[in-house]
C-alpha cells in the first residue's frame, strides 16, 4: 500500500501511540499530577501578563488555581460535556488539520512540478487576445466620409475624433475590452477580419471602425516564467491530497453507519 | 563602435539624471530605495496611463477583521486585485470584472495578527483576558461587542499586553512577502503598506495608511503604541527615509476626526508653523477623500452654495455613534485654510492631492452599488444589518430599521493615478507629484492641466504639448499679471457606468484675507450651455427608475472636455483649483437592497447618487514681489 510509504502517515501512527500512552499515565482518573513542566508554563504565562517572574506565594496561588480548571476540566472530560460541542468538535479538527497540512518540503520536487504543470496546463493558460486599431466618431452620417477616405489612402489616425480611447491597443484579452468599450462592444469581436476596416461597431463612447490587427490565439505559459507559481500551487495541492489520504485511511477504521 | 560608446555615455548620464529624486521641501531628498537601469515596460507612455487602485485594504491579520470573520489573507487580497475569487464571510463569492493596477495591502500596525493568536488556544496570547470568547465568535452582536472589548483595552495603559513580538514580526513579514511576491512590473503593482490607526481621547479618528515605494520594509511598523501622536509618525518615516525606506502616509476619515484631522494646531496644541508645515507634507502629500465609511470632500455646512456637498455623509466619529464636528473634518476646508495660511503666514500644512480607497476589511474591494460589499465582514453582510431593509420587527420605540451606522456607508472608492507605466517607481512617483484623483468607485478618468496658451482642446497631441506648457493636477502654477491662466478639463466615463452629466471646477482663493469657494459647471452633457450668471448647466433631465433601477440610456456624455477660464480670475490671489465631474444618477446600494427584498427604499437615505470623481488641485500663487 502506497500510503504506508508516506513518512507523515508514519509521524501520526507514532504520534498517536505516544500520545495516547502519556495521557492514559497522567491522566489516570482521580490522579493530578503538578510537575516542573505545569509550574514553568504558569510562570511564563504570568512573566507575560506582568513582566515579572511569580514569587512563590504567586506560583502557589497559580497552582492552586491551575489544579482547580484541571479538576473541573477532566470532570467536565468525564461528563461528557466535550461532546456534541460544535466549538471543541471544530478546534480539534482544526488542530489535526493543522499537523496534517504541515507538508514537508523533501529535497528535488522539479521532476513532480513538472508533472504537475503538466496536468494542470488549463490554469497557466492566457485567454484569446487581441490586437486592434480603431477610428472613433459620434456622428453616424460621417459614416461614408471615413470610408471613402480610408479607400483613398488617408492616414487613418487623422481621421478620429478626440477621445481618451487610444488609437491601437496591443493584446487585450476581452475582458479587458470590456472594461475599456463596453459590454456591447464585446459582442462584435469575433465579427473582425484581420487587416480590414469593419464597422460601425457601437460602444460606450460612441461608433468605431476597427481594424484586427492580429488574433492571439489562447497559449500556455512556459514553466520557466512562473515556476514559483506552479510550486505554491503544487504544495498546496499536496497538502490536500495527504489530507485526503489520512481521512480515507481512517475512514477504513470506522463503521460508518448511514440510519 | 565610436557612436554606440558616445550612446552609452549619454544613457548613462541620463540614467543618473533622470533618477535624481525631486526635492521635497526642507532640503530633503527623496530616498532612492532601488539603483537598477530603468527599462520601460510594454505599456509605457510618456503622456501617462491612467491607473487604478485601492490603496486601503485589511486582512485577517487586523484585529478587526479577525472579529468580523475575515479569514482572507494577504495572498488572496493581492491575488483578488489581479482578478482572484475571494469568498466572503457570510458565505458568498467576491470577484472584480475589472482587475485593479495597483493595490496595497494595510492591516492595522497595532495587533496585528494578535487576534488571529487569541483565538488559537496553544498560544500565549489566547490566555489573556481579552481573548475570552475569541475563538467562539459567533453572530454580529457577540461579534460587535469583541470588537468594542479589544478598542477599550487599546484606550488603557495595559495595551501593550496584547503585542506579541513574535505574532507582530511574523504578521509583518508575511505582508511583506506577499506584496513582493505579487508585483508585476508592467502589470501590477502590490505595494508594501500598513496602516497607522491612532486615535484622540473622545475616539477622534487621525488614521493613516503608510506606503512604501519599495522592497524592504522597517523590521517592523511605527503603530499607536510607539505614539499617538501622528507627528512621532512623520518623525519616524523621516528616518527610514534617511536609511533608504521611503514611505508617504495618507490620512482618511476626516469626516470621523471630530475636527482634529485638519485644526490649525498641532498634536499638542500649538499653534502650527512651517517646521510643521514642512514636515507634514514632506510626509503626507495625499488624502483619501472617499471610502466605505463616507465621503470627506466637503460637507453642506462648510459649501452651502456646493449644491452636490450632500454627498455619503458620514457623520459619526469611528466606530461610534458619537457625532463629528464638522470643522476640520473635511479636506476642501483644510485646501482652503492652507492657502490662507500660505498668504498671511508663507506656509501650507494641508497642500493635498486626492485618493479614494475602499478600507475594506474583508480582504478584497468595497464592491459596487449593485453588488455591495461592505466592509466589516458578517456585522453588515444583511441587508437588514446594515438597515436598508426593515427588521423583521420594530425595535422598542417603534424604529423600524436596525439601529447601526452602516446605513451612512458607501459602496466607494477607487485610487487613480497618472503614471508612465505600470510599476513601483512609476506609481509612486505619481503620488508624490500629487497626480492623482479619486472615483466613488466607478472607473472614471479624468485630466486636469493648467497653463497659459494652452492649445485648442481638439489638438492631435493635446496631452503631450499640455504636459510641455503647463502643470497637471497636483501641480504649481505661478501667476502672472499679463497672462490668465487656462484649464485644460477633461472627464471619460467608466464603459460599464453610468454617463456623464457635468463638468465641475472648485475654486478657492484668499479674497480680503479670507478664503472663499466657488463652484463652476464647465461643460454640460448633450451640448447644453453653461449659464453665465449662474455657472449651471441646464438639467439634463436623466431619471432613474426605482421600481428597476434603470437610467434614461439617452442622455448623458461619454466624454466631457473643455479649456475654461476662470471669469472671476485675480493673479493677487492664492488660489487653487480641483475638477469634479458628475454622472448621471443611479441606485444607491441600499435602493438596491430595498428593490431586491422587496419593500420601498428607506425614506430618510438618498434614493440615488450622482458618482463622481475629483481631481487633485493646481496651485496659483502670485509672483514673488
Amino acid at each position: 500500500m502506497k500510503l504506508l510509504r508516506e513518512p507523515l502517515v508514519w509521524f501520526f501512527a507514532v504520534g498517536i501511540v505516544l500520545f495516547a500512552t502519556d495521557d492514559y499515565f497522567s491522566r489516570q482518573p482521580g490522579r493530578v499530577v503538578v510537575d516542573e513542566g505545569v509550574r514553568s508554563r504558569l510562570d511564563k504565562l504570568w512573566q507575560v501578563q506582568t513582566g515579572n517572574s511569580a514569587t512563590p506565594k504567586e506560583l502557589e496561588s497559580l497552582v492552586q488555581n491551575w489544579i482547580r480548571e484541571e479538576v473541573f476540566y477532566r470532570e467536565a472530560l468525564r461528563m461528557g460535556l466535550d461532546r456534541d460541542d460544535s466549538i471543541v468538535r471544530r478546534r480539534l479538527v482544526q488542530k489535526l488539520g493543522f499537523l496534517i497540512e504541515e507538508v514537508e518540503e523533501e529535497g528535488d520536487q522539479a521532476q513532480a512540478v513538472q508533472e504537475y504543470y503538466q496536468v494542470n496546463t488549463a490554469d497557466y493558460s492566457l485567454p484569446v487576445r487581441y490586437s486592434f486599431s480603431q477610428i472613433f466618431f459620434t456622428d453616424g452620417s460621417r459614416l461614408v466620409e471615413l470610408q471613402t477616405k480610408l479607400e483613398q489612402g488617408d492616414d487613418w489616425r487623422g481621421l478620429s475624433e478626440t477621445s481618451m480611447l487610444n488609437s491601437s491597443y496591443a493584446s487585450r484579452s476581452e475582458k479587458e475590452i470590456t472594461a475599456i468599450f463596453g459590454r456591447p462592444f464585446v459582442g462584435y469581436l469575433h465579427s473582425l477580419v484581420q487587416g480590414k476596416w469593419v464597422g460601425p461597431i457601437k460602444s460606450s463612447f460612441g461608433l468605431h471602425l476597427v481594424r484586427l490587427e492580429r488574433l492571439i490565439p489562447t497559449e500556455t505559459t512556459p514553466l520557466a516564467y512562473i515556476e514559483k507559481r506552479v510550486y505554491a500551487d503544487y504544495l498546496q495541492h499536496r497538502r490536500e491530497v495527504v489530507t485526503e489520504a489520512f481521512y480515507q485511511d481512517l475512514l477504513g477504521s470506522y463503521e460508518i453507519v448511514l440510519e | 563602435m565610436m557612436r554606440s560608446a558616445v550612446m552609452v555615455a549619454v544613457l548613462s548620464f541620463c540614467l543618473q539624471a533622470c533618477s535624481e529624486k525631486e526635492d521635497v521641501g526642507d532640503g530633503k531628498k527623496l530616498a532612492d530605495t532601488v539603483v537598477e537601469p530603468q527599462v520601460s515596460t510594454p505599456d509605457f507612455n510618456a503622456g501617462r496611463n491612467a491607473y487604478f487602485g485601492d490603496l486601503h485594504v485589511h486582512t485577517m491579520y487586523s484585529f478587526d477583521a479577525f472579529i468580523f470573520g475575515t479569514t482572507a489573507s494577504p495572498d488572496d487580497a493581492y491575488g483578488f486585485a489581479k482578478g482572484g475569487v475571494v469568498t466572503h464571510p457570510g458565505g458568498f463569492d467576491m470577484q472584480l470584472d475589472v482587475p485593479l493596477d495597483f493595490y496595497a495591502v494595510t492591516d492595522h500596525a497595532f495587533y496585528l495578527g494578535s487576534l488571529r493568536a487569541m483565538a488559537d488556544p496553544s498560544t500565549d496570547l489566547s490566555k489573556h483576558e481579552i481573548a475570552e470568547g475569541m475563538s467562539e465568535l459567533s453572530d454580529a452582536a457577540n461579534r460587535y461587542g469583541h470588537f468594542q472589548k479589544v478598542i477599550a483595552f487599546l484606550r488603557t495603559e495595559r495595551s501593550s499586553e496584547l503585542l506579541d513580538q513574535q505574532v507582530y514580526k511574523e504578521a509583518w513579514d508575511d505582508i511583506v512577502a506577499a506584496a513582493n511576491r505579487h508585483n508585476d512590473p508592467g502589470k501590477f503593482t502590490a505595494l508594501i503598506g500598513y496602516e497607522y490607526t491612532a486615535s484622540g481621547d473622545q475616539m477622534e479618528n487621525l488614521h493613516r495608511n503608510v506606503i512604501f515605494r519599495g522592497d524592504t520594509a522597517p523590521e517592523l511598523p511605527f503603530s499607536r503604541i510607539d505614539s499617538s501622536n501622528p507627528e512621532r509618525l512623520w518623525e519616524w518615516m523621516d528616518e527610514q527615509r534617511e536609511k533608504g525606506l521611503e514611505a508617504l502616509a495618507i490620512p482618511h476619515n476626516s469626516n470621523g476626526s471630530n475636527g482634529e484631522m485638519f485644526k490649525l494646531l498641532d498634536f499638542t496644541g500649538n499653534r502650527l508653523n512651517s517646521a510643521y508645515a514642512d514636515q507634514r507634507m514632506r510626509n503626507e502629500p495625499l488624502v483619501e477623500i472617499t471610502q466605505v465609511k463616507g465621503t470627506s470632500d466637503t460637507h453642506p455646512a462648510l459649501s452651502p452654495t456646493d449644491e452636490w456637498a450632500d454627498f455619503e455623509i458620514m457623520p459619526y466619529r469611528i466606530a461610534t455613534k458619537l457625532d463629528s464636528t464638522v470643522p476640520g473634518s473635511y479636506v476642501r476646508e483644510a485646501l482652503m485654510n492652507g492657502i490662507e495660511l500660505m498668504q498671511k503666514k508663507g506656509f501650507n500644512p494641508f497642500k493635498f492631492g486626492a485618493i479614494g480607497s475602499s478600507d475594506t476589511h474583508n480582504g478584497t474591494y468595497a464592491g459596487d452599488e449593485d453588488n455591495y460589499w461592505s466592509k466589516v465582514g458578517l456585522l453588515d453582510d444583511e441587508p437588514v444589518e446594515r438597515g436598508s431593509i426593515p427588521l423583521p420587527e420594530p425595535r422598542k420605540g417603534g424604529e423600524l430599521y436596525a439601529d447601526s451606522y452602516y446605513r451612512t456607508w458607501s459602496a466607494a472608492g477607487l485610487a487613480g493615478v497618472w503614471a508612465d507605466e505600470n510599476t513601483r517607481g512609476s506609481i509612486y512617483d505619481a503620488f508624490r507629484r500629487k497626480e492623482t484623483f479619486a472615483t466613488s468607485g466607478p472607473r472614471i478618468r479624468v485630466r486636469f492641466f493648467a497653463g497659459y496658451g494652452l492649445p485648442k482642446i481638439e489638438t492631435k497631441d493635446l496631452i503631450s504639448r499640455a504636459y510641455s506648457i503647463g502643470v497637471p493636477m497636483g501641480g504649481d502654477l505661478i501667476a502672472d499679471k499679463d497672462r490668465e491662466p487656462e484649464f485644460l478639463v477633461w472627464a471619460s466615463r467608466d464603459a460599464n457606468s453610468a454617463p456623464l452629466q457635468r463638468l465641475q471646477i472648485i475654486k478657492a482663493s484668499v479674497r480680503d484675507g479670507k478664503s472663499v469657494e466657488h463652484v463652476f459647471d464647465v461643460a454640460c452633457s448633450g451640448g447644453g450651455e453653461v449659464d453665465k450668471a449662474t455657472h449651471r448647466c441646464p438639467d439634463n433631465g436623466a431619471k432613474v427608475n426605482l421600481e428597476d433601477c434603470t437610467i434614461s440610456d439617452d442622455v448623458g456624455s461619454a466624454e466631457l472636455r473643455t479649456i475654461w477660464r476662470d471669469p472671476d480670475y485675480d493673479p493677487s490671489e492664492h488660489a487653487l483649483y480641483y475638477m469634479r465631474v458628475l454622472e448621471n444618477p443611479t441606485c444607491r446600494w441600499s435602493t438596491w437592497d430595498a428593490i431586491r427584498s422587496g419593500v420601498s427604499p428607506r425614506e430618510d437615505l438618498h434614493a440615488t447618487i450622482q458618482e463622481r470623481a475629483w481631481s487633485s488641485p493646481i496651485w496659483i500663487s502670485p509672483p514673488e514681489q
